[in-house]
């Protein structure tokens, strides 16, 4: 190989490098997260908003700093992974000292927590629908009956998303009830001949030593799209007011693409440390960069061209 | 492809890799069961078999003795959107308000048993009100019942057999709490016997002044006129004034009374109730009457005089006027409160003869009109409240700025502004204020703050930025009097500042453009002529067949321009030369250096190569036009040189 194709390559290599830098960087920072459930994607599954809702809000990927405050709520939504032996001794620690946890679940994750908790409480892991209290169709039911308390404090009416229902209820205090027209749905929201309608406890919470736990058997209550219909926003403020607008949220049982939470550590950092004016200025300086090479590379090769036809 | 080529697309490929996996690994998100997306989810409505299921369901849900859960389970049915206009939403509506009237009515009417039982009749009185309403409610909503089934069973052609059992059921519950409600009626009327009383009131005149007293009489007695003696009635008036009055033999009371000062004006209540007490409230009905009065404030005046009308600021001002009331005269030890527009200027007391003066320095204000408000706020007293206004003119001395500086300025040059404070009008003391401040503005942008010297005058250096636009700006004085009782000024001139780096830039670039100008100029001459140039002909050479002597020799004969020729004969003899000695022209090299390279070579050839370059530079770069005999001459030495070169 000749010394200018030596060159040649090493310029290339580090043209690379530089692009390929660039890139991983603005796709880690730019590209949405689209993980359902997850506290940074903005769009209609995610919920973007509940953090927003919040006065104070805090991401955490493992429990090991939650046994340590007591004065936040501590959100686990949509679960996906089951909870570990130390997930449950940390939770329950945290409980004990007084903590309020939020568990919303339809997949049945949630359970093991419980399990863990030592509760007998469960999420069915059947979806339900309704015959009439719903809102476009069956899928999305309405529910409306709810007891007092502060956490139903001047709700009329909250949207889910084909929620499962609490079952094994002995020691909680059912908060919330589906309407008397809800049924079992075995498949595609159509109800079947022997499936019943009754009313299926929708929320329910339950105190364990000084703290409380607080059951939604719809995630989906607390997505971007549900969030701002009915009451919806209502019921995640009063959940929100009991410990004083501090959230902690559980990103940890989420199940997320396999990068999410190294971009979400990376952009909440990105974030804390760089202030708005700095983030606009860095991006600027990578524009002008990359527009730099663009326009280096596009002059050399035309020059090049030149030579050769001379 | 070339191996190069490929080489560098494969280091790049490679590179790029780990962010475009970086990427994948981003946005693979992992399967799980689908979300449903609201805002495109399809509407639907509840077909008919689900209808029938639903009533179905419901008949189960209404029992007569629990309708608590059934009112709790429907209440939100207005939630529901496709409830709006549908006789299905109206009947779970109704339904569940139904279910809670019940409800209602089942708990009030033991709360109204235990009442009687105890001989409250007063909460079974309230209680037996609460039930009759709830009964009448009710029965509409059995008839919203019965006509949203028949509504439903005609629009949907559903089977409502099984849910007007449940209505009738309902119905029959309510007719049971109807029969109850009346059998309570009856044993607290029976309990009661009690007899009612009428209590009647009236004033000696219905238009009252505040503070005037009035006298109010009325009468309690019963319906057949049995005058009720000696009991207690409450006269209730001006808003919470209370006396107790006793009634006397024939049942009558009587009381003087008076409204006080702060007193609403307009049409007022007096009301006289009487409320049985200890025994009497087992034999007699409360009862109550009221009358109305028209209630007014005597009328106040207040004259005002301002001296001197025209004033300056801080100037002494007085205020001398009399307060005085209606039919009375004089009102002595009054308050009047005075303001200069909205600001407060302090009180003055009325005398004996109900006369007052105030005295205040005029503030800092804006030139002009403005007003003295005096006010008697008679917040507690019997007279009405009296505002009166008195203009006065406030005239601030008017100032103007002389100034003196240079209209035409170099940018990061200091510029010198000296001038002085003037008095608009001179026929004061002074003709120059002597405090106060000056700000330079240059181009409403601050520049420099003074103080006005004692005299008047001010002397400021501004230093124009160097990175001042080129072009017309514009110097502002502002004087900011520091005496209120003089006006600020403002003047300003219109300034041409030349901007000293663009002009560095400007010079700069004239002098590099004039040289490529014009040796831009030069070469489209001779393209004009027909010259080759220097730098064309090895180009030529290259692409054509070599030419004849005899060729360029009449090729310089055709030329008709002296300098061409000489140009033409300068290129030939670098032909010759090249030819001969295969010495080439060098692009950057001067004739002169040509000269010299090549007399090295063919040191004969020195003076006649020597002439021929001395003519072409008078023909290249002077300015002096070429004569035809300086060509021939070139033409000559062109001969002699392919002479000298060929020996």
């Amino acid at each position: 190989m000749t010394s200018k194709v030596k060159t040649a390559t090493r310029k290339s290599i580090a043209l690379a490098v530089v692009l390929s830098a660039i890139l991983t960087v603005a796709v880690a920072y730019y590209w949405p997260f689209q993980d359902a459930y997850y506290p940074l994607n903005e769009d209609w599954n995610g919920c973007s908003q509940v953090i927003s809702s919040a006065r104070n809000a805090t991401i955490i990927w493992s429990y090991n700093t939650v046994g340590q405050s007591n004065d936040t709520l501590l959100a686990i939504i949509g679960p996906r992974t089951s909870f570990s032996q130390d997930d449950g001794v940390q939770i329950q620690m945290f409980l004990q000292n007084g903590g309020t946890v939020m568990l919303a679940d339809s997949y049945g994750s949630g359970n093991t927590l419980l399990q863990r908790l030592n509760v007998s409480e469960r999420f069915s892991m059947y979806a339900i629908a309704d015959l009439y209290f719903y809102s476009k169709n069956p899928n999305f039911p309405i529910i409306t009956d709810f007891a007092r308390s502060a956490i139903t404090r001047n709700l009329t009416g909250i949207i889910t998303e084909r929620p499962s229902y609490l079952e094994n209820i002995t020691q909680a205090k059912v908060l919330a009830t589906s309407s008397p027209f809800s049924f079992i749905d075995q498949g595609a929201s159509t109800r079947s001949t022997n499936e019943t309608l009754k009313p299926y406890p929708i929320i329910a919470d339950l105190v364990i030593g000084k703290g409380e736990l607080i059951l939604l058997s719809d995630p989906n209550i607390f997505t971007n799209q549900l969030l701002p219909l009915k009451d919806n926003i209502h019921l995640l403020w009063n959940i929100l007011d009991l410990t004083g607008g501090h959230l902690t949220y559980d990103v940890n049982h989420l199940e997320s693409a396999p990068l999410s939470t190294w971009r979400a550590i990376f952009t909440q950092e990105a974030h804390s440390f760089l202030s708005p004016g700095t983030r606009v200025g860095i991006q600027a300086v990578l524009v002008v960069l990359i527009m730099a090479i663009a326009l280096g590379v596009y002059f050399k090769s035309t020059r090049k061209r030149a030579n050769m036809l001379s | 492809m070339r191996p190069r080529t490929l080489l560098l697309t494969l280091v790049v490929i490679a590179c790029i890799l780990p962010a475009a996996y970086f990427t994948v690994l981003t946005v693979r998100i992992p399967a799980r069961p689908a979300q449903i997306r609201y805002s495109t989810a399809p509407e639907t409505t509840p077909s008919t078999s689900e209808l029938n299921a639903m009533l179905a369901t419901l008949a189960r849900y209404v029992k007569p003795s629990d309708l608590a859960p059934l009112e709790s389970n429907l209440k939100g049915v207005a939630l529901v959107p496709h409830s709006k206009g549908n006789p299905i939403g109206g009947y779970l509506s109704a339904l569940s308000e139904l279910s809670g009237n019940i409800t209602a009515i089942t708990s009030t009417l033991n709360k109204t048993k235990m009442a009687l039982a105890t001989g409250d009749l007063v909460t079974a009185t309230s209680d037996l009100k609460s039930l009759r309403s709830l009964e009448s409610n009710s029965d509409s909503l059995l008839k919203t019942l019965y006509s949203s089934l028949h509504d439903i069973h005609s629009q949907y052609g559903v089977d409502t057999t099984q849910q007007l059992q449940a209505v009738t059921a309902l119905d029959t519950q309510l007719q049971n709490d109807t029969a109850q409600i009346n059998q309570l009626s009856s044993a607290l009327r029976q309990q009661q016997g009690t007899a009612t009383t009428v209590i009647s009131i009236s004033v000696s005149k219905s238009n009252i002044l505040v503070g005037e007293a009035f006298s109010t009489f009325g009468y309690l007695h019963e319906p057949n006129g049995t005058a009720l003696a000696g009991k207690n009635v409450t006269v209730l008036w001006d808003t919470k004034r209370v006396i107790q009055l006793k009634t006397n033999q024939s049942g009558g009371f009587t009381a003087n009374i008076s409204f006080s000062p702060g007193a609403a004006i307009g049409i007022q209540t007096i009301t006289a109730a009487y409320v049985p007490e200890g025994q009497d409230a087992l034999l007699l009905l409360p009862s109550s009457a009221a009358v109305q009065v028209n209630v007014s404030y005597r009328a106040s005046s207040l004259r005002v005089s301002v001296s001197p009308q025209n004033t300056r600021p801080s100037d002494q001002v007085n205020v001398i006027g009399i307060l005085s009331g209606a039919d009375i005269g004089p009102l002595q030890n009054r308050t009047i409160t005075f303001y200069l527009d909205q600001k407060y200027l302090g009180n003055a007391t009325t005398d004996k003869g109900g006369r007052f003066l105030f005295g205040f320095l005029v503030p800092s204000v804006t030139n002009g009109t403005h007003t003295i408000r005096a006010i008697f706020s008679a917040s507690v007293d019997i007279f009405a409240p009296a505002i009166t206004t008195v203009p006065i003119q406030v005239t601030p001395l008017e100032t103007r700025i002389n100034f003196e500086t240079k209209t035409v300025v170099l940018s990061g040059t200091k510029l010198t502004v000296y001038g002085s404070v003037l008095y608009v009008n001179s026929g004061f003391n002074s003709i120059s204020p002597r405090s106060g401040n000056v700000t330079i503005y240059l181009d409403d942008r601050l520049y420099y703050n003074l103080t006005l010297s004692s005299n008047g005058t001010f002397v400021a250096f501004v230093q124009i930025p160097i990175g001042t636009s080129f072009g017309s700006h514009i110097l502002r004085i502002q004087y900011v009097a520091a005496d209120p009782s003089v006006a600020s000024s403002s003047s300003e001139v219109k300034i041409t500042v030349y901007n000293l780096p663009l002009m560095l830039a400007l010079i700069a670039g004239v002098a590099a453009v004039v040289p490529v100008a014009r040796e831009y100029r030069m070469r489209s001459r001779r393209k004009t002529q027909g010259a080759v140039s220097l730098q064309e002909v090895p180009v030529m050479e290259r692409l054509a067949e070599p030419l004849s002597w005899e060729l360029m020799l009449s090729d310089i004969h055709a030329e008709r321009d002296p300098s061409g020729k000489i140009r033409k004969a300068f290129t030939v003899a670098q032909t010759l030369i090249r030819r001969k000695t295969g010495e080439t022209e060098i692009e950057s090299e001067t004739p002169r250096e040509f000269l010299h390279r090549t007399v090295a070579t063919i040191p004969r050839a020195a003076d006649t190569l020597g002439t021929i370059v001395e003519l072409f530079e008078l023909a290249e770069y002077s300015p002096y036009p070429i004569d035809d005999g300086q060509a021939k001459k070139a033409i000559e030495s062109l001969t002699q040189l392919k002479a000298e070169i060929e020996t």
